[in-house]
C-alpha cells in the first residue's frame, strides 16, 4: 500500500530557497524525476535538503512505458540510483509514449485503447516493476486526438490496465477534465470507471482553452472552475488521496501555491466529511 | 494499423510536418484537425526552444528571442533530441552558431554558446570531493617528479577568441552589451565549481599549459619539463609548485597518485 501523504505540490527550483526558509506545511512534494537525473549539483543539493524536511515522491515523463521501443536501460539504471538516494514514498509516470528509434519527442503522446496495446503495455509495466521492486502509478495523459483503431474508452483501458499489470494509477483530475472536452464523454463516467483501490494519487492543475474550443494541458494557470468541480465529485467517490497542484509554466510565488493547496484541502476534507 | 507503424508514422508527423498520420485518428477531416495535431508538432518545438533558452540564456539575448527562436527551429529540424533528459539536448548549437553571419559575429556567437554549454556541464556535475590542502605533505620528496592529478569532473577548460564573455555578463548582469562583435586573440578560461557554485577565471599562458598537462595526467617532473618552454629553469619548480597550491586551494583537485599506489 502506498501511504497517503495528503496534500502536496510539485517541487520547483523557484521555490527551493522559500521552502528551506519558511517550511511550509506541505504533505510532500513532488520532484520531476528528469530534472534529478544528473550528476550533481545544485538541482540534487536542494532536493537532499528538502527530502530531509518533506515525504517526497517522483515524477517522470520519460520512461515511455507505451512506446514499441525497448524501455532504455540506462534510464531505469538512473532512475533506480535515484530511487535509492532519496527513497520516495512511491514513483509515478504517465500511461504514453515519448519516441520510438531512439528519438525523444519530450512529449507525452497518447496511447490508442486496444487489446493490442494492452498486450504491449502489460509485460513492459510489469519488467519496469521487477526492476524497481516496487509497483509504479501511471497517469492518465491529456490528449488532443484519439485514434480511430481504440476498442475500449480510456477508464475501461485504465481499469484492465492497472489490474492486468498490477500496477497504481495516478488521477490526473485536469487531464480527465481535458479529454472530457476534447473527446466528448463524460467525466463523471471516467471517474465512476477508474478502479478506486488503484488510486494512489491525484493531480491537480491548470489548462488552456483554444480558440477552436479544445483544451491544452498546460500546467500555467490556476485550476479552473470545472476542475474544482470534477475534483469535488472525485473525493466523493474516491476518499482520501494524496493529492497535489502541479504547476510548470507562469510559475507563481509559493504562498499563491499554498493558498490554493489550501483550497483543495478544505475541499476534500470537506466532501470527506459529508 | 499495428502500434509499431502507428507510432513511426505519428513521429514522423511530429519530426517533419508531413501528414502521413491522420485517417488512424478520430476527426482528420474536422475543423479544429490541424490545430490538435499542431499540438504535437509545434508543442515538440517549442518545448525543445525554450529548453535550449534556459541553456543558452545569453545567446539568446545576444541574438534577440526572434532570431534564436528562428535559428533554434532550424536546429531542431536538423536535430532530433536523443536523450530522455532534455537538459542534455543542443550540444551542437555551437556548431551552428559558427556558422552564423559574418565574421566577427560568428566567432562570438560560437564562443558564446561553446561558454555557456560548459557552464551547465559544470552546473550539474558530478559531487566529487576535493583534496584536502595539507594531502600532498605525505608525498615524499623523492616522489614528487612522479606524482600524478586527478581533477574534478566539473574542470573544464576554454579558450575564447572573441568578446563573447562581455556579452555573457551584459546578459547574466542586465548591464549594456558591448559596443559591437570583435574577435580578440585568444584567452584561456577556466570553469569549475565549488560546493554548489558556478565559477570561472581568465588563465595566464603559463598556467594554461600547466593546468592542461596536468588535467592530461602529466606526472609533477613532466609539468616542470613542460614549462620550461616559458619559465626560467630555476624558477619551474617553484612555479609549478605555486600553481599546484592554487589549484589544490581552489577545490580543482579531487586526488593524485604515485606509481607504487598503482594496483
Amino acid at each position: 500500500m502506498t501511504p497517503n501523504l495528503g496534500f502536496g505540490l510539485g517541487l520547483r527550483p523557484d521555490h527551493y530557497e522559500s521552502i528551506l526558509a519558511d517550511r511550509p506545511k506541505v504533505g510532500f512534494f513532488e520532484a520531476l524525476t528528469e530534472n534529478y537525473l544528473i550528476p550533481g549539483g545544485k538541482p540534487l543539493h536542494y532536493l537532499d535538503r528538502i527530502r530531509a524536511d518533506y515525504p517526497l515522491v517522483l515524477h517522470g515523463v520519460s520512461l515511455s512505458i507505451g512506446a514499441t521501443a525497448p524501455i532504455n536501460p540506462e534510464y531505469l539504471k538512473a532512475l533506480k540510483a535515484l530511487i535509492a538516494r532519496v527513497e520516495p514514498a512511491w514513483i509515478s509516470d504517465h500511461l504514453c509514449w515519448t519516441g520510438v528509434g531512439g528519438v525523444n519527442l519530450h512529449d507525452l503522446m497518447p496511447m490508442p485503447y486496444t487489446a493490442e496495446a494492452l498486450a504491449h503495455l502489460v509485460p513492459r509495466i510489469r519488467e519496469v516493476q521487477d526492476v524497481l521492486g516496487r509497483r509504479v502509478l501511471l497517469e492518465n495523459v491529456s490528449s488532443y486526438v484519439g485514434y480511430s483503431s481504440s476498442e475500449m474508452t480510456e477508464w475501461e483501458f485504465l481499469a484492465r490496465l492497472s489490474a492486468e499489470a498490477d500496477c497504481l494509477l495516478l488521477l490526473d483530475v485536469n487531464n480527465v477534465y481535458v479529454n472530457s472536452v476534447n473527446h466528448k464523454f463524460d467525466p463523471d463516467e471516467f471517474i465512476r470507471g477508474v478502479p478506486p483501490e488503484r488510486v494512489a494519487q491525484i493531480h491537480l492543475a491548470g489548462h488552456e482553452v483554444q480558440p477552436e474550443g479544445f483544451i491544452i494541458d498546460t500546467h500555467d494557470a490556476p485550476i479552473a472552475d470545472p476542475v474544482w468541480a470534477l475534483y469535488r465529485r472525485t473525493c466523493l467517490r474516491l476518499g482520501k488521496v494524496s493529492t497535489m497542484i502541479e504547476r510548470d509554466a507562469n510559475i507563481p510565488p509559493l504562498a499563491d501555491l499554498l493558498a490554493e493547496l489550501d483550497v483543495v484541502r478544505r475541499l476534500a476534507s470537506r466532501e470527506a466529511a459529508a | 494499423m499495428r502500434l509499431t507503424d502507428l507510432q513511426q508514422q505519428f513521429q514522423h508527423s511530429v519530426l517533419t510536418r508531413e501528414r502521413l498520420i491522420g485517417p488512424e485518428l478520430v476527426g482528420a477531416s474536422g475543423p479544429d484537425f490541424d490545430a490538435r495535431l499542431g499540438a504535437y508538432v509545434e508543442g515538440y518545438r517549442s518545448r525543445l526552444v525554450e529548453a535550449l533558452g534556459s541553456t543558452y540564456p545569453a545567446l539568446k539575448a545576444t541574438l534577440g528571442e526572434e532570431t534564436f527562436g528562428q535559428r533554434m527551429r532550424e536546429y531542431i529540424e536538423s536535430t532530433p533530441s536523443r536523450h530522455y533528459n532534455v537538459r542534455y539536448y543542443g550540444a551542437a548549437v555551437e556548431g551552428l552558431m559558427g556558422a552564423e553571419g559574418e565574421e566577427p559575429m560568428r566567432a562570438v556567437l560560437a564562443d558564446l554558446a561553446r561558454w555557456e554549454w560548459m557552464l551547465a556541464e559544470v552546473f550539474d556535475a558530478p559531487d566529487d570531493a576535493s583534496l584536502a590542502i595539507d594531502a600532498l605533505g605525505a608525498v615524499a620528496p623523492t616522489a614528487w617528479a612522479e606524482v600524478r592529478f586527478e581533477f574534478r569532473a566539473c574542470v573544464r577548460r576554454m579558450e575564447m577568441r572573441s568578446n563573447a564573455v562581455d556579452y555573457w555578463r551584459a546578459a547574466k548582469e542586465l548591464c549594456a552589451a558591448p559596443v559591437e562583435f570583435a574577435t580578440a586573440p585568444p584567452a584561456q578560461w577556466l570553469l569549475w565549481r565549488r560546493g554548489t557554485t558556478t565559477l570561472f577565471r581568465s588563465v595566464d599562458p603559463v598556467e594554461a599549459l600547466a593546468l592542461d598537462g596536468a588535467c592530461a595526467g602529466m606526472s609533477f617532473g613532466e609539468l616542470c619539463e613542460r614549462l620550461t618552454s616559458c619559465v626560467d629553469e630555476t624558477q619551474v619548480a617553484m612555479r609549478a609548485a605555486s600553481l599546484l597550491r592554487g589549484w589544490i586551494s581552489e577545490e580543482l583537485i579531487t586526488g593524485y597518485t604515485l606509481p607504487d599506489a598503482a594496483p
